[in-house]
């Protein structure tokens, strides 16, 4: 499941989506809108995505994942637009037989979901605002 | 005699507001690299001047280096930095 979506994201839904039988873990990192940044408050995040692409190079990490760890399922959603403190901008779950791989394939997933997905984020401060990395 | 192509550029995020525009549009020849296409959109549209070093060329959905062919038809994009996540 590789997907950039403008809805809320439902953590437990995805997991019950990469569960099988065969799979003695899941391990999920959930991505949550933070209320400061650089030490400034935020008020809220806005993302923007090239959403083909971006569900085009999940999938591209998702079947890198596969070949490097032995993983049962791999679920990537981004969420898009104008997001509020407390809610998840992004859920990476990872099942697979054994803990050490869901562990490493998920933060291994993340951090290059960082690098190279074309997806930014704007921090929306009490005053003003700025593209990361950019601006 | 080369022919031209014209090319449609999508930009994104900060680009897309500094621009005020969702795609830009130039004209290149045919079978351009992605290289001139950097140079064309510099000379264009002054606005991009501090970002365009920065940012990633992607034909295709694929990021591409300077060296790349561009086609006519092609899905081109310019890309700034990411910060998704």
């Amino acid at each position: 499941m590789y997907r950039v979506t403008k809805d809320p994201i439902w953590v437990e839904e995805i997991e019950a989506w990469v569960k099988e039988p065969s799979a003695g873990a899941v391990v999920t990192f959930d991505g949550i809108v933070r209320n400061n940044a650089e030490g400034r408050a935020v008020r809220f995040l806005e993302y923007e995505a090239y959403p083909e692409m971006a569900e085009k190079c999940l999938g591209e990490i998702g079947e890198e994942v596969k070949r490097k760890w032995h993983l049962n399922k791999v679920a990537m959603v981004h969420r898009i637009g104008r997001l509020a403190i407390g809610e998840s901008s992004i859920v990476i779950s990872v099942s697979a037989p054994h803990r050490a791989d869901a562990f490493a394939a998920c933060q291994y997933a993340m951090d290059r979901v960082k690098e190279s997905v074309p997806i930014w984020k704007k921090e929306c401060f009490e005053e003003g605002a700025h593209w990361v990395n950019i601006d | 005699m080369a022919t031209s192509m014209q090319i449609g550029v999508r930009v994104f995020a900060i680009l897309k507001e500094r621009l005020g525009r969702e795609e830009l549009r130039v004209e290149l020849p045919e079978g351009a690299s992605v290289g001139a296409l950097l140079v064309k959109l510099e000379e264009s549209f002054p606005a991009l001047g501090p970002y365009l070093e920065r940012c990633m060329v992607s034909v295709n959905q694929n990021y591409e280096a300077k060296g790349a062919v561009i086609r006519e038809g092609d899905e081109v994009a310019l890309l700034p930095p990411v910060s998704g996540g």
